[in-house]
């Protein structure tokens, strides 16, 4: 047996795709439990078509797509290759969480790269689980057309395709508790939150069901920006020092970057607290307990941030009983692997409608 | 109630108190709509949709729709979503594999909770 085919022998069908304006990540789960997850950068460097282009990538193994008329330099490469010849500016397939309506083609480069990261279905029809984004309260726009376009991407791939909004897929990779008036432990009930790059997705579900969700725009882009734009730091610097050594509990006041993150941090906090506050009242919805709130996304990654969730959001007007406040298991990969459990339960599914 | 005002028919609405008469002229409003009706650009209109909802040039795909029913956004999102073959790139292999450790018995409850819900 070929080494692909054993690794696929391994692997349970049911597959998934976070779909993330940052970050593509593809996940599968594998017979003793493991998540296999693969994850690519989503931005591209153009580049005209000439023979020093040409040249430049025969020689080297920068990964990219060519088109008609431009290179596209794809993933971690184009950054490598803008800090190495120190011009040009990397654009993204995606904006705030949805396909990026500036750049021409941004839909036909991204599935490019999906079908690379995703590969083919392991037996015919699969499941497979994409993560939308819920339509954001704070942007005239929905997620129909995209979810309409992802969805007859993956299908053509030989997929059985469904969506999955981004919260919900955290709330099933890390399981919120509630906890009853009467001591009882309710699974799959609490609030999950995604902080991605161009958005922060929210969800309040009760035994696994969503009872209110939404999304907000402005999200980890968006403090990198501010941060850049009041120190003058360029972006691509911001974005180092924040996923690199940013620690939200010992700000270090000498240095001007990590202090103004801390504040775009909180403001970001605050606003998202805020939100939930705001849209709960609306609802005039009760909870019968103490809910616990999960939070994950690469803009949740850097050290203390889930501290000053929690502090912030215990002194909030919240109208509900907050239990704790949980860090993902696997922040980064969360909405991944939680939209593949739901692929495999709608595997699941399917044998037993079969039988 | 109508009224000849400079030559032009207009019809008088009863002004509230304190207010001026402000005549509704009638106008040939109807003419216009029907010739710029007859210049709507279908394949325009197709462009500029598709620039605005993520870009992609639909000139050779024929896009025969007058934008008037439900199903035209369908068949927009079917045509982006094409997959097209790039002879010259070399991204069969991107990725990087990260490996998490997960308890199979509590995501196998995940999975049996979650198999028993909806869409």
């Amino acid at each position: 047996m070929s080494e692909k085919k054993e690794v696929e022998s391994e692997l349970k069908p049911g597959v998934s795709v976070d779909v993330g304006t940052s970050f593509l990540v593809t996940s599968r789960q594998k017979k003793d439990g493991t998540f296999v997850n693969k994850f690519y950068r989503n931005c591209l460097l153009p580049m005209d078509i000439n023979d020093e282009s040409t040249d430049l990538l025969e020689r080297s193994n920068y990964f990219h797509i060519k088109t008609k008329d431009q290179y596209f330099v794809v993933g971690e490469d184009a950054i490598s290759l803008v800090s190495a010849i120190g011009k040009g500016e990397v654009v993204r397939c995606m904006r705030d969480g949805f396909l990026n309506p500036d750049l021409s083609s941004s839909s036909d480069l991204l599935f490019d790269i999906l079908s690379s990261l995703v590969g083919k279905p392991i037996i015919e029809g699969e499941n497979l689980r994409f993560s939308i984004p819920a339509s954001p309260i704070d942007r005239d726009v929905d997620n129909v057309f995209h979810k309409m376009v992802l969805q007859g991407f993956f299908t053509k791939l030989g997929y059985d395709a469904k969506p999955i909004n981004e919260a919900m897929a955290v709330g099933f990779n890390d399981n919120p508790i509630m906890k009853g008036s009467d001591g009882q432990e309710v699974p799959l009930t609490g609030i999950a939150i995604s902080f991605g790059a161009g958005m922060q997705n929210l969800v309040l579900l009760f035994r696994g069901m969503s009872l209110m969700e939404f999304s907000c725009t402005k999200s980890g882009d968006h403090i990198d920006e501010m941060v850049s734009k009041v120190t003058g730091v360029s972006k691509d610097k911001v974005i180092r020092i924040k996923e690199r050594s940013l620690n939200l509990d010992k700000i270090d006041d000498s240095d001007r970057v990590s202090v103004a993150l801390g504040i775009y941090y909180d403001e970001l906090i605050s606003r998202v607290i805020h939100n939930i506050s705001n849209k709960f009242k609306e609802k005039k919805g009760e909870v019968d307990g103490m809910i616990e709130i999960v939070v994950a996304g690469g803009t949740s990654l850097p050290l203390g941030f889930c501290k000053r969730f929690e502090d912030k959001v215990m002194k909030s007007d919240i109208p509900f009983k907050i239990y704790r406040v949980r860090h993902s298991q696997a922040p980064f990969f969360a909405v991944s692997q939680g939209a593949c459990l739901r692929a495999q339960s709608d595997y699941k599914k399917a044998l037993g409608n079969r039988a | 109630m109508s009224h000849i005002l400079n030559g032009k028919n207009i019809l008088v609405i009863k002004p509230e108190p304190g207010r001026p008469l402000n005549p509704i002229i009638e106008t040939k409003t109807k003419t216009i709509i029907k010739e710029t009706k007859s210049e709507i650009d279908i394949n325009a209109i197709a462009q500029a949709v598709v620039k605005a909802m993520g870009g992609r040039n639909f000139s050779n795909n024929n896009v025969n729709d007058d934008f008037t029913g439900s199903n035209s956004m369908e068949r927009m999102a079917d045509i982006m979503s094409n997959i097209s073959n790039k002879d010259g790139s070399n991204i069969d292999k991107i990725g990087i594999i990260k490996e998490t450790k997960r308890d199979e018995k509590e995501t196998n409850n995940t999975i049996d909770l979650l198999s028993q819900l909806g869409d």
